[in-house]
């Protein structure tokens, strides 16, 4: 019969002083194993230990999906899980390849493309060299949320990583100061963030972030982040079996051609016509300070205005898309323009480098033929970072 | 059963053992099993299907508890003197009070009224029926012809809701006919009778058991009857059990001993451990038809295998597991289901220790008189045949039992002939293995290998139990060949 001899052997004695004992001591081991859970947090370290990298191989875009058991991928807030699992963490430097990474939004990512139609990608799937011989070698470290200081979080990681060059795409979205703290990366690395935010002086609302409270600190409070460290090793299995990581939650159509009579900015109400800059709305801050990341590091940076959808549809006069009126993004424009400009930052506008037609669900995303034809647009300025 | 269900009745147990007395115990683990069930079936919100079904399985078992105790005063299971015959009908007008509970429950969640009437009205008309016809002074031999005539009936009637339940067609056909309510139209699927399968298998046993005269001695009580078929703990996932084993421990009652608490703790946390934890991680990347469509390398494929092995057997073991430890806190030793399933030397005793008590359920409820009526048939047949037409039946019945699909008979007949070519092979080798067991290196080789063997043939077979359809199973197949990649 079956083996549990060992649990119900007639030399197991159970007495009931022995149930009150086990149950007293499995209490204080639950007390003591949640008390050393606050005092060492040990998720931070947690975080960074992998299967990636080393029993599966690393994977080519930070974790994120809404449909993770198709995708075999899951987002996960920390900073540390997802580089761990990046190939970026594996790949050391190597004097023969130019590694440069690319930061930005869900365009960067590649949301509705697969990793080898991401700009990564496609620049990865051709062989180019810079003027010194060095082969160029791309890692996309796009993450599907618009927030510059999402971006300059991940810079500061990447940076860790010793890659050569950055390439930082960005728009208008990304920039609304009050947004920049919303996002769930930025609240699942609380102590992170008001390091960053502290260290460079940043002008953002950092009392505004949540802390943790006491039961958030302890094994049971933080039981949903050691269960999407789990999820997401053996996601891992579906990664390197199949190399997909990305299932599309459904399509969403194309974005909204017939545009409405209005001057405002989408889901911004508070911003009012005329003048971003002097209503003091745009987080320029933390794209200086990204800079001057990459700079204390002596690493070059291009900074590119990405492509956005142009309608020219009813109020197609009046707005560019459904995010943008003409008066704020062509204000927008002209102030990154004179901004990279005043500081020398390597910068391209490829704001209208992506015909209407190539967009796919949303005014930032377009088809992976656009995707590579931007890539080539961009990559003697990319090359040119080696110089 | 969710984690929350599984926890509620654990934590519910010595709460239940301590402050109910001896004797009343019987009584409060029927009502028990009743309002657990009627929870199972329908999780948090009680729609009229899953009262209907409900319904449905009250219905029938007090419709079988009739035939096998028609007229029989109830006994004890162990003395066997004779219990009043009242003891039956306090147990019905309980039942019935459960169920106005369980009605009433139904219509404060969504106000309607024949969420009360349904379950009250159709088992009051079919308990009162039952009642008054069952408790006569004694039967007579034409009586007894009769009941057997209507257990095989019932049988039937089982067989066919089974067939029901377990072919696709039907199950989406009844599915979408009895959502009658607006708000379960709008999710009408495939008709899932949670906890049938289960329940079915047990009434058959009884009623075969009736039929062949093993049960001329027993007399059940309602009560007992009604906890044997619901038994809340095994109610989702087995084991099954058998009334003649299962009863006289409910009419025991044990008190919760220490023993019985660590025990049953035990099992119950290595259970969840296996089912929620490790099962449930594997289900995420095992073997699926996306999964098997998208897998790019031979090596994949076999990792895909071998996951999905470990998590069938993590998750069905570790059910088990739980089942016989809430079992264990409730005073009741549910039968073990699996043990060691592939660490065994060939797929015989694989099948003696992978859910155990279904494989003995078809070996003395169909393998063994189908067999032995072929033996005695009036026509010689061969023994390899009667081998051969008995497991090939046996397994491909089991194969069919998990669903009436073209690919779970498959999976039967990929058994069945396992268990066929085993059997001709170890009664044509049994010299040689004699002289190979004589040596311990060679012993033990021999077992390291067949084990290997057996455990590869068990999870090969897997590909038509996981998959939907013949062609997903053999591109698997070919795949972990390095065809047609």
């Amino acid at each position: 019969m079956a083996r549990w001899d060992w649990l119900t052997g007639a030399e197991a004695v159970y007495t009931r002083k022995f149930v009150i004992r086990v149950v007293l001591k499995a209490s204080a081991l639950f007390v003591f194993v949640n008390v050393f859970w606050v005092i060492a947090q040990p998720m931070q370290l947690l975080n960074q230990l992998t299967l990636y990298n080393t029993l599966f191989p690393g994977r080519e875009r930070l974790p994120y999906s809404d449909n993770p058991a198709d995708a075999y991928n899951l987002s996960i807030g920390s900073l540390d899980a997802m580089f761990a699992g990046h190939v970026i963490a594996a790949d050391i430097p190597d004097p023969d390849e130019f590694q440069v990474a690319f930061i930005g939004d869900s365009s960067v990512w590649g949301v509705l493309l697969e990793n080898d139609n991401t700009l990564a990608g496609c620049l990865n799937q051709n062989v180019h060299f810079t003027v010194d011989g060095r082969r160029l070698v791309a890692y996309n470290l796009g993450y599907p949320v618009l927030s510059v200081f999402k971006d300059a979080l991940i810079l500061d990681r990447a940076l860790d990583y010793d890659v050569d060059a950055v390439v930082w795409l960005t728009t208008l979205q990304a920039f609304w100061e009050f947004e920049q703290l919303r996002h769930p990366i930025v609240t699942a690395n609380v102590a992170e963030v008001r390091a960053f935010i502290e260290a460079h002086d940043l002008d953002i609302m950092a009392d505004a972030l949540p802390t943790l409270t006491g039961w958030e600190r302890t094994l049971v409070g933080q039981r949903r982040e050691l269960s999407d460290w789990l999820r997401f090793q053996v996601y891992g299995v579906g990664w390197w079996l199949t190399g997909d990581d990305y299932a599309s939650g459904g399509y969403l159509g194309a974005p909204v051609r017939n545009l409405p009579d209005s001057l405002g900015i989408l889901d911004q109400p508070q911003i009012a016509f005329g003048n971003l800059d002097a209503q003091d709305v745009l987080a320029w801050e933390v794209l200086q300070t990204g800079f001057s990341l990459a700079a204390e590091r002596e690493v070059p940076m291009l900074l590119v205005n990405e492509p956005i959808y142009r309608s020219d549809g009813l109020n197609s006069d009046v707005r560019y898309n459904e995010y943008y009126p003409q008066w704020a993004y062509d204000e927008y424009r002209a102030s990154l323009t004179a901004l990279a400009s005043a500081n020398e930052w390597p910068f391209i506008d490829l704001w209208d480098a992506v015909p209407p037609t190539a967009f796919t669900d949303t005014p930032f995303h377009y088809d992976a033929e656009a995707v590579c034809d931007v890539s080539e647009l961009m990559l003697p300025h990319i090359l040119a970072l080696a110089e | 059963m969710t984690i929350e269900q599984i926890l509620f009745f654990a934590l519910a147990a010595p709460v239940f053992m301590w402050f109910v007395p001896q004797a009343w115990r019987p009584w409060g683990l029927s009502v028990a099993s009743l309002l657990a069930s009627a929870w199972l079936i329908s999780g948090e919100v009680i729609s009229s299907l899953d009262l209907l079904l409900f319904v449905g399985m009250v219905v029938l078992t007090v419709v079988v508890w009739g035939v096998i105790t028609y007229g029989k005063p109830s006994t004890h299971p162990e003395t066997e003197s004779v219990i009043l015959p009242l003891a039956d009908r306090v147990a019905f007008q309980l039942f019935m009070a459960t169920l106005v509970l369980i009605g009433c429950v139904a219509f404060l969640q969504t106000q309607s009224l024949d969420l009360v009437f349904l379950p009250v009205g159709g088992v009051l008309l079919v308990g009162v029926g039952v009642l008054s016809v069952n408790r006569l002074n004694g039967a007579s031999n034409d009586d007894v012809q009769v009941m057997r005539l209507v257990a095989v009936g019932l049988i039937g009637v089982v067989l066919l809701v089974l067939v029901a339940l377990k072919w696709p067609p039907s199950a989406s056909f009844f599915g979408q006919t009895l959502q009658w309510d607006a708000q379960s139209l709008a999710v009408a699927s495939p008709l899932v009778w949670i906890g049938f399968s289960y329940i079915a298998f047990r009434l058959i046993a009884v009623l075969m058991d009736y039929r062949a005269g093993r049960l001329a001695k027993q007399s059940y009580t309602l009560r007992d009857f009604i906890t044997y078929v619901l038994f809340f703990p095994a109610f989702t996932a087995g084991p099954i059990d058998r009334a003649q084993r299962f009863i006289p421990e409910v009419f025991r009652a044990d008190d919760l001993s220490s023993a019985r608490l660590v025990e049953g703790s035990t099992r119950i946390a290595i259970g969840i451990f296996k089912k929620f934890v490790i099962a449930d991680s594997l289900a995420l990347v095992s073997m699926s038809p996306v999964l098997v469509d998208q897998t790019q390398t031979t090596t994949g494929y076999w990792v895909l295998l071998y996951l999905y092995a470990l998590q069938i057997y993590f998750d069905f073991s570790g059910y088990s597991d739980v089942a016989i430890g809430l079992g264990r806190l409730y005073g009741i030793t549910l039968p073990e289901n699996f043990d060691r399933p592939y660490l065994q030397r060939n797929i015989q005793q694989f099948w003696q220790r992978w859910h155990m008590t279904l494989s003995t359920w078809f070996r003395v409820y169909y393998f063994t008189p189908f067999s032995r009526m072929l033996i005695r048939s009036p026509r010689k047949i061969p023994q390899p045949i009667i081998i051969f037409v008995s497991q090939m039946t046996t397994m491909t019945l089991i194969g069919l039992w998990h669903g009436i699909t073209l690919n779970f008979f498959l999976w039967g007949v990929w058994h069945g002939v396992g268990l066929f070519l085993h059997k001709m092979l170890a009664d044509n080798t049994k010299n040689w293995h004699k002289r190979v067991s004589a040596n311990a290196w060679s012993n033990r080789l021999m077992t390291m290998v067949s084990i290997f063997v057996t455990f590869h043939f068990v999870a090969l077979g897997w590909v038509f139990f996981a998959l939907p359809t013949p062609d997903d199973s053999f591109t698997m197949l070919a795949r972990l060949f390095g065809m047609g990649m």
